[in-house]
C-alpha cells in the first residue's frame, strides 16, 4: 500500500510542474529544429521476484540519435532511437552476470498549453528490453517487447541567456506486450496461458512473435520515463533521464526495473527561425 | 519567492530520480546465511517444481526436517548435501544443484540399464570398414556427430539412424536428405539409445518424418504460479513434416535404454501412437518437463522442472518408458549387437512376404 501511494506522489510531483508555469516569460517566440547526438552513461537496476528477490544493477553506456523540432507555444515533436547497452550484477553473488540490450525507437507530438507547457502523447514504435544472462541456461534470455503509448508533459524555462531548462515526462497508458519468461518456463506467459506450447513450432521461444503479444494498462504496466535537460546556448545539452518499470505476469511476484542516463547532448544540425 | 520555490522543486525531484527511485518498489535483498538458503531453495521447489505431487514429496515437511539440522557454522559442502537432500526426493533427473564444480540431481539411471556399447556397434554394423554405406555427419565437437545414417551390411533394404544427441543443430536440407535415403526402404532402426536429449524441437521434428496426419499426444502442464494448482496445460499435437519422404505405415524399430532422456522422452512420447513404431531395448530414462533455471542467493544454480507430461491414456513420462520389446546387451559378446539384432529380425518378421 505505501509502495502506491508513493508511486502515486511521484507522479503527481513530476506531472505537477505545470502548476508553476504560468508565470514564467520565455522570449520571442520562434523554430527550432534539431538533429541531435546523445552519448552517455547508464545505470540499470533490475529484480525478478518470480525468480529470485536478488537485485541485480551495473553501469553502461547510451547512444541517442534524434530530431526534435520546437515552434514555441505551439508544438513540440521528436523522433529518436535510443540505444542502452549495459552489464549489471547480482547483490548477493557474481554467477548471475546480465548484458543489457535495450533499444528504443520512439516518436511524440505535443501540443503547446503556452510557452513553457507541453502536453501531448509519445508512441514507442519498438521498445525491446533483452537481458542475457551466460551463466543460465533455458532461462538465460529475459526479454521484454512491445509498442507503447504515453501521455506526455514538457515543461520548460529560461534560466539566463545562456542556459535552459527542460522538464519531460512519459507515463505509459497502454501497451501492447509480450515478455518471457513466464512464472517457470523460458517461454511467454502469454502462450502458456492460451495453452499453445508446441515444440514443432520455430518461433517458440521468441518473444516479439506479435500472435503473443497482450494489451496491458498503466495498472498493470506501469512505465515511466522522466528527463531533465539543461541546454547550453544552441549546441549542447546535459540531461539526466531515467526510467522505471514494474509489471507483475503473477500477482505477487513483481518485476521491477530502472535505468538512469546521464548524457550529452550534441545538436548536430540546428535552425533557428525568428517569426 | 516562486521562482525559488520552483527552482527547489526541480532540484529535489532530479535528486529523488537520480538516487535509484525503482529501489523503493524493490523487495529487499534475500539474506545469505545458511538458513536462508534452505529456505530459498525449498520455497523455490515448492512453486515451480511442477510433479510435487506425482513424485510423493511434502516439501514443507522436507523443509523443516532438514532446517532442524541446519547451523550458521556449517561449511558451503555441509550446506549442499543438506539441500540435495530436497533435490535427490524429487527423483527427477532434470532438477539439479550446482555448487562450484559439483551437480548433483537424481540418479535417473540407478534402476534402468544401458543397452549400447559403441565399440561393437561400430565394429560390426557402422563402421567404415564394415559398412560403407553408413554416413557419418559430423557435429560440432570432435567426435560428436549429428547424426548416422544409411544402410547396414547385414540389411540393405532396412535403413538404420543413429541420433546421439539433440544438442546438435540439424538444417532441414540435412533431415530431408536423411529420408530421402530411406525412401525406398521396407523397414527403418531409429537409434536413440544414450541420447541424453537436448532441443525438442529438433526431436520432435524427426518424429514429424513418421505421420501424415495430425496425432493427439497428450498434454503438458506448466507451473503458473506458486500455488499447487496453478498450472495450465497445453495440448500436444504431432504434426507431419511438409516433405516428400514421410516414413509411413512400414514398421519403425525405436531403439532405447535408460540412458533415453529429456528430448529423447519428447520424441518417444511423440511416436508412440503409432501402431508401426515399437520400441526395442531397455526401458528409457524419462525426464519429460520442461526445465526452468536460476541462481540462489549464494550463487549456486539450480534447474527445476516446471512442467509435466501426460500422455493421451493418462501415463506419466516422467519416470521413463518400458519398452515393447524388452532386449538386454550381452557387452561379453563382441561380435552383436543383440537390440540391433533384434530390431532387423522384428522388421523381417512383419515384412516377410506371406508363404
Amino acid at each position: 500500500m505505501n509502495k502506491k501511494i508513493l508511486l502515486f506522489l511521484m507522479l503527481l510531483a513530476t506531472t505537477g510542474i505545470k502548476g508553476h508555469s504560468e508565470n514564467d516569460g520565455e522570449g520571442t517566440p520562434n523554430i527550432k529544429k534539431n538533429f541531435f547526438i546523445d552519448l552517455g552513461g547508464t545505470y540499470g537496476d533490475f529484480q525478478d521476484t518470480r525468480f529470485s528477490d536478488v537485485r541485480e544493477s551495473g553501469f553502461g553506456g547510451m547512444t541517442k540519435l534524434g530530431y526534435n523540432n520546437l515552434k514555441t507555444g505551439k508544438h513540440f515533436w521528436e523522433a529518436g532511437f535510443v540505444f542502452n547497452a549495459t552489464i549489471e550484477n547480482a547483490a548477493t553473488h557474481d554467477q548471475g552476470n546480465s548484458r543489457i540490450l535495450y533499444p528504443n525507437l520512439y516518436g511524440k507530438y505535443l501540443w503547446g498549453i503556452n510557452k513553457k507547457l507541453y502536453v501531448g502523447a509519445r508512441i514507442d514504435v519498438f521498445n525491446s528490453y533483452y537481458r542475457i544472462c551466460p551463466n543460465l541456461q533455458n532461462n538465460s534470455l529475459f526479454a521484454i517487447e512491445g509498442n507503447h503509448l504515453y501521455g506526455s508533459v514538457i515543461y520548460q524555462i529560461r534560466i539566463n541567456d545562456n542556459w535552459k531548462f527542460r522538464a519531460t515526462g512519459d507515463l505509459a497508458l497502454i501497451g501492447f506486450q509480450n515478455e518471457s519468461p513466464s512464472f517457470g518456463m523460458s517461454y511467454s506467459p502469454n502462450r502458456i496461458d492460451r495453452g499453445e506450447v508446441n515444440y514443432q513450432d520455430p518461433k517458440m521461444g521468441d518473444p516479439s512473435d506479435y500472435k503473443y503479444f497482450k494489451f496491458k494498462y498503466f495498472g498493470n504496466n506501469f512505465i515511466l520515463k522522466t528527463e531533465y535537460s539543461f541546454m547550453l546556448k544552441k549546441r549542447f545539452s546535459f540531461s539526466y533521464n531515467w526510467e522505471m518499470r514494474r509489471f507483475s505476469v503473477v500477482d505477487g511476484y513483481p518485476t521491477t526495473l530502472g535505468i538512469h542516463n546521464i548524457a550529452v547532448r550534441f545538436n548536430i544540425i540546428h535552425r533557428e527561425k525568428q517569426k | 519567492m516562486m521562482r525559488n520555490i520552483r527552482y527547489i522543486l526541480f532540484v529535489a525531484l532530479i535528486l529523488v530520480t537520480a538516487t535509484g527511485c525503482e529501489k523503493i518498489f524493490m523487495a529487499p535483498n534475500p539474506g545469505t546465511s545458511n538458513i536462508d538458503i534452505l529456505n530459498e531453495y525449498a520455497k523455490l521447489v515448492k512453486e515451480k517444481f511442477a510433479m510435487l505431487e506425482y513424485k510423493g514429496v511434502d516439501i514443507d515437511h522436507l523443509r523443516d526436517s532438514i532446517a532442524a539440522t541446519i547451523t550458521d557454522n556449517m561449511t558451503e559442502d555441509e550446506l549442499f548435501a543438506a539441500l540435495t537432500t530436497i533435490t535427490y526426493k524429487l527423483h527427477d533427473g532434470h532438477s539439479d544443484l550446482t555448487y562450484g564444480d559439483s551437480t548433483f540431481y537424481y540418479p535417473f539411471y540407478k534402476d534402468g540399464e544401458s543397452a549400447i556399447d559403441r565399440e561393437i556397434l561400430e565394429n560390426n554394423y557402422l563402421g567404415e570398414d564394415v559398412a560403407p554405406d553408413i554416413i557419418w555427419l559430423e557435429g560440432s565437437e570432435e567426435g560428436v556427430y549429428k547424426a548416422i545414417y544409411g544402410h547396414m551390411p547385414q540389411a540393405d533394404d532396412i535403413g538404420f539412424i543413429r541420433i546421439g544427441t539433440w544438442m546438435e543443430e540439424l538444417s532441414d536440407e540435412e533431415i530431408e536428405k536423411i529420408f530421402e535415403t530411406f525412401k525406398n526402404d521396407k523397414g527403418l532402426i531409429f537409434d536413440v539409445r544414450d541420447n541424453p536429449g537436448g532441443d525438442p524441437t529438433l526431436s520432435t521434428k524427426f518424429a514429424s518424418y513418421f505421420t501424415d496426419k495430425e496425432i493427439y499426444l497428450g498434454e503438458e502442464y506448466f507451473k503458473t504460479g506458486p500455488g499447487p494448482d496453478d498450472f495450465k496445460g497445453s495440448k500436444q499435437y504431432l504434426r507431419p513434416a511438409n516433405s516428400d519422404n514421410l516414413f509411413l505405415d512400414k514398421p519403425v524399430m525405436v531403439l532405447t535404454d535408460i540412458w533415453c532422456f529429456s528430448a529423447t522422452t519428447t520424441f518417444m512420447f511423440s511416436l508412440n501412437p503409432l501402431d508401426n513404431v515399437k520400441f526395442v531395448g531397455q526401458r528409457s530414462g524419462g525426464g519429460a518437463g520442461s526445465v526452468a533455471d536460476g541462481f540462489l542467493a549464494n550463487g549456486w544454480h539450480w534447474d527445476l522442472s516446471v512442467s509435466e507430461f501426460i500422455d493421451l491414456n493418462g501415463n506419466h513420462w516422467d519416470n521413463g518408458w518400458k519398452p515393447d520389446i524388452t532386449v538386454s546387451l550381452d557387452t561379453t559378446d563382441k561380435s552383436k549387437d543383440e537390440v540391433v539384432e533384434r530390431a532387423l529380425y522384428e522388421i523381417r518378421k512383419l515384412t516377410a512376404s506371406p508363404k
